[in-house]
């Protein structure tokens, strides 16, 4: 932070590493990035609470780097925000990173890309074609509809998943 | 600390109308004092209490948002206007749209994700339906008392929340509970293994820490503590390491850089660049610590370097460097004795160096090669799902620039249109000519390339056998490397190998486009399977070379091993040249002579293939020239750190992505695969040269000895005359005897036939369990399809749109199995019958499965 006013408290760091699979340092810069979102109003200590009360609406973070290319962000944004609506908490932001980081294990990334590709679209339309193909490949009981287990199944085998899945902070 | 939050407090919720009764807090006045203190994370005591006794009434402000999962819970307010009945049909068709239509199987177990992560998915599962149903009623008489109330939904969440059932699981856990480190880290693990919010998250954590307390204080043990107090030691210094890591991670930055403007595919070459150098590092840390600290320590006899020194040494490693520790010929045989009872065997230190470290390197190629392999080809191909693949896995979450993003658009595109007309095209029957001539084609490229293959490896070969003569016969009458002609000489050969290495390629690339391969995969394997053969093949043409003409007797070197190490030097450096210069050329010069003059011609492609294969030839050369030249791979260090930056800057000012898809994770296995069969090579190489071989009679650490190896048998000698040692020498006797070798190789076999059959039997265990499993999914949709008939028709099952507008609750896609999403205002049983309307509803809205909405 430059000066000397801490971020967090003691406490608070360690939960969050408790919480996330981030180190302190890497929380910290996490806590920059999204200082940098809107630093006029987000206060620069988060030690009383605000962690979970300060919100920073969607329209700001769908212009960071990491996500403004990404044709899923309203989507990913409304999984990760406590409320669905797509505005942020700082919890929900790092939580965000967390499931993104190279750390995470695959299969909460598979809950969360289930979370995510359940809603959206992808961006090439997926025609009828696609989709018979796809329920053909991974619907191992035949009910035609893609439950998460059968998506784990299938996700988790996939070579390039953990690749993609994957957001460098 | 006047924090201001005003900003946000209309700004981000003008698009939603559901926030009035405090369900989001939209507004956020300074805290009253008593509740602003507070700690972030502390958990209220209000949810401890709610959870026990489910009162329900609370006082507290802050409460109202502390304890909602929204994410994965639902929540049940009382809410009767329309913007609230909006909201919830918004957030019902949220949870359950996307082909995942409503019906009653969406609201089995299995289907269900919700909070819970894999680890913890068992608790939805383990719940017993009774459970469930009296946790239900009970909520059902609370909310019958308390009709009219309005505030803080997130206090009866609680109750039902998929939290706090974790918690009570993580609680009851006696693994998990136990006063220890390691159940500490197993706990962890879980918390954070949840797929659930931070709040969520944390006030589990904080029940599960308080509840962990509470059971420390019975039990107190001296011993326990001072155990627990060390691991806790342990793992604060684990975890400073862990953050030391993160500073030091290299090029972190540019990795990044590179990943938003290409995605995976080229941040591969990149990944790939930065393990080769980092496995270097243990090869530079081995043969500089132990072979040349100790050699520059000893101080030997004052031979003053009489060369002279004229920068084209630089390029040649000849004249001056040839008397400095760079090779090995400079290495003493001595045991160095620098105090008493301190010695140091240098021949040993160079045999045990080297040997660590290829045997390192083996694990480390080896254990990485096993589970990329097994996670992408053993484990994939037990499930076939090239469009799963494609579909879920090919937008690359790493992108950050918009031209990255519209290509990556683009190549999704045209791979699933092909892989489509791929799986509809029937096999198209060539006709008897057309076939005919394909196979004649590929006959004749194939005949083509082999020609090439023997032509280069005819022409080094020759280029080596000439010059060296020549060479050798200068060198011996210390004449070498002084004038611009001699070094161009001894320059010759590098550069004929680097200039094949670079043009061959491209041949071979004309050579798979002619021969119109069905699938640009394919191609792609033959390409790389040419180039790096060749690449392969040049390499034991040297090696032959200088192993049967050049070492040994076979020459009137005065040390051979040295002369051997000057030629890799050469070939390392003139690779290093050749391919800066290369890509300088073939990727800056292109980019501009686009700019100014051929705009068509478009940026160059970076060829990750062609690349990737440079590296592991460079690699390549650095394992052989190890043993050598011991200081070779600070060399080679150099190189591969230099060329990143360089490859950094041009890629990402000259290049653009492929717009093919390029499938990082099985690439990565297939050039692992080639690295390992490279590492063989140099180290059949190495070996036979240490085994074989006789060393240079007159330098080195090996002088005078029938081979290398001979120091160490000599070693054993001295060993077995001794007492206390001859055992050694004997085990090593038996161990090195026929009988043994014989024996480890039949149980190799025998290991090998139990893990083949193993896995044989596996599958068909597999094929079995699948087809169960389609036999089962057929019951259950046999089994619903009764439950729905037979379910009485209500009003709403035909009219859809008026159901899901009472003021229903939609169910968790949590863990919380409620089948019945109770309908707070009417009795059980009415709310009963309400789900199934709805699920009814949900199911025709949902009906065109195959057309999911459309955002983008």
């Amino acid at each position: 932070m430059g000066n000397k006013q801490a971020a967090f408290t003691e406490s608070q760091l360690e939960q969050y590493q408790d919480c996330t699979f981030f180190t302190r340092k890497e929380i910290l810069r996490i806590f920059r990035r999204y200082r940098d979102l809107d630093s006029d109003h987000i206060p620069k200590s988060y030690t009383r609470g605000e962690a979970s009360r300060i919100k920073v609406p969607f329209e700001y973070i769908e212009k960071m780097p990491e996500l403004k290319e990404n044709p899923f962000r309203r989507r990913i944004c409304e999984v990760f925000s406590e409320d669905g609506s797509g505005n942020m908490t700082f919890d929900d932001f790092l939580d965000m990173f967390s499931v993104f980081s190279e750390q995470a294990p695959q299969d909460i990334k598979a809950v969360y890309a289930f979370k995510i590709y359940g809603e959206t679209v992808h961006p090439i339309k997926v025609n009828c074609c696609v989709f018979h193909q796809i329920l053909e490949e991974a619907d191992l009981d035949d009910d035609s509809q893609l439950s998460y287990m059968e998506f784990e199944h299938v996700i988790s085998r996939a070579p390039d998943f953990l690749n993609t899945f994957h957001i460098r902070i | 600390m006047a924090y201001q939050n005003r900003g946000y407090q209309h700004d981000s919720y003008s698009g939603d109308d559901y926030d009035d009764d405090g369900y989001t807090q939209p507004d956020y006045p300074p805290y009253p004092p008593g509740v602003e203190t507070i700690p972030m994370g502390h958990m209220n005591q209000g949810y401890e209490d709610d959870y026990n006794d489910r009162r329900g009434d609370r006082h507290t402000v802050n409460d109202v948002r502390v304890d909602v999962d929204r994410r994965g819970s639902y929540t049940d307010g009382y809410y009767d206007d329309d913007d609230q009945e909006e909201y919830w049909r918004d957030r019902y068709r949220q949870e359950y749209g996307g082909g995942r239509g409503g019906n009653i199987a969406d609201q089995l177990p299995s289907k269900r994700i919700g909070t819970l992560g894999r680890s913890y998915a068992h608790v939805a599962a383990s719940m017993s339906e009774d459970q469930v149903l009296r946790k239900r009623s009970s909520m059902r008489r609370r909310k019958s008392r308390h009709p009219t109330l309005r505030a803080g939904p997130s206090a009866h969440e609680a109750v039902m929340s998929p939290t706090a059932y974790i918690a009570d699981e993580i609680i009851a856990d006696e693994d998990l509970m136990e006063d220890t480190e390691a159940a500490r880290l197993r706990r962890e693990e879980a918390i954070k293994g949840m797929a659930s919010g931070m709040s969520a998250k944390r006030k589990v954590r904080d029940r599960v820490e308080r509840e962990s307390k509470k059971r420390k204080e019975k039990k107190v043990g001296k011993c326990t503590i001072w155990c627990s107090n060390l691991t806790y030691a342990w793992r604060h210094f684990l975890s400073k390491i862990a953050e030391l890591r993160y500073i030091f991670v290299l090029w972190r930055s540019h990795l990044k850089k590179i990943e938003g403007f290409f995605g995976t595919g080229i941040l591969s070459y990149f990944i790939f660049l930065k393990t080769l150098f980092l496995l270097n590092v243990p090869l530079f840390v081995l043969s500089f610590g132990f072979i040349t600290i100790p050699q520059l320590v000893y101080q030997p006899s004052p031979t003053v370097n009489n060369a002279s020194f004229t920068g084209i040494e630089l390029l040649t490693g000849a004249g001056w460097f040839e008397n400095t520790e760079l090779y090995y010929g400079y290495y003493t045989n001595t045991t160095i004795k620098q105090n008493p009872g301190l010695m140091y065997n240098m021949q040993l230190a160079y045999l045990c160096a080297g040997g660590g470290y290829f045997l390192l390197c083996l694990i480390i190629l080896v254990h990485r090669m096993s589970s990329s392999f097994r996670t992408n080809y053993v484990e994939a191909s037990f499930v076939k799902s090239q469009f799963v693949a494609k579909i879920f896995t090919s937008w690359d979450f790493g992108i950050t620039e918009k031209e990255a993003a519209k290509l990556r658009h683009k190549s999704v595109y045209t791979e699933i249109v092909e892989l489509l007309a791929e799986t509809h095209k029937q096999a198209q029957e060539l006709t008897g000519g057309q076939r005919c001539c394909r196979v004649m084609t590929r006959i004749c490229t194939w005949l083509l390339y082999f020609a090439m293959l023997g032509g280069s490896c005819y022409l080094v070969f020759f280029i080596a056998d000439r010059l060296n003569t020549t060479i050798i016969q200068a060198i011996s009458d210390n004449l070498a490397a002084g004038s611009a002609t001699d070094a161009l000489r001894l320059l010759a050969m590098p550069l004929c190998i680097s200039a094949i290495n670079f043009l061959l390629p491209f041949a071979f690339s004309i050579l798979g486009s002619i021969e119109k391969y069905k699938y640009p995969r394919h191609e792609l394997y033959i390409s790389i399977f040419r180039t790096i053969l060749l690449k392969w093949a040049i390499l034991v043409v040297l090696l032959w070379f200088w192993l049967n003409k050049i070492s040994g007797d076979a020459s009137n070197l005065a040390c051979w091993e040295t002369y051997v190490g000057q030629e890799i030097y050469r070939l390392v450096l003139v690779d290093f040249v050749f391919l800066l210069l290369t890509t300088f050329i073939s990727e800056f010069i292109r980019n501009l002579f686009t700019k100014c003059c051929c705009k068509n011609l478009g940026k160059p492609e970076f060829d990750i293939a062609r690349n990737v294969l440079d590296l592991i030839y460079a690699q390549g050369l650095c394992w052989l020239g190890a043993f050598f030249s011991p200081l070779l791979p600070i060399i080679c260090m150099f190189k591969l750190f230099v060329f990143f930056y360089v490859k950094r800057i041009s890629v990402l000012m000259n290049c653009r992505a492929s717009s093919k898809a390029w499938r990082a994770a099985q690439a990565t296995t297939i050039f692992l695969t080639i690295l390992l069969l490279t590492f063989f090579i140099a180290l059949a190489a190495v070996g036979y040269s240490i085994f074989a071989i006789k060393p240079s009679t007159d330098c080195g650490p090996f002088r005078g000895l029938a081979n290398s190896y001979q120091s160490v048998l000599n070693l054993l000698d001295v060993w077995s005359r001794q007492a206390n040692l001859s055992w050694i020498k004997e085990v090593v006797d038996v161990i090195g005897s026929g009988y043994c070798r014989a024996f480890v190789v039949c149980i190799l076999c025998l290991l090998v036939y139990y893990y083949a059959k193993l896995s044989a039997s596996h599958k068909i265990l597999v094929e079995r369990l699948k087809h169960q499993i389609s036999e089962e999914g057929k019951d259950k949709q046999f089994l619903l399809k009764m439950l729905q008939d037979a379910s009485p028709k209500k009003d709403g099952s035909q009219n859809p749109n008026r159901t899901s507008a009472s003021p229903q609750r939609p169910t968790s896609s949590g863990a919380t199995p409620n089948n019945q999403p109770a309908s707070p205002a009417k009795s059980p049983d009415q709310g009963g019958q309400d789900a199934f309307a709805m699920a009814m509803a949900a199911r025709q809205q949902h009906e065109a499965v195959g057309a999911p909405p459309q955002d983008y």
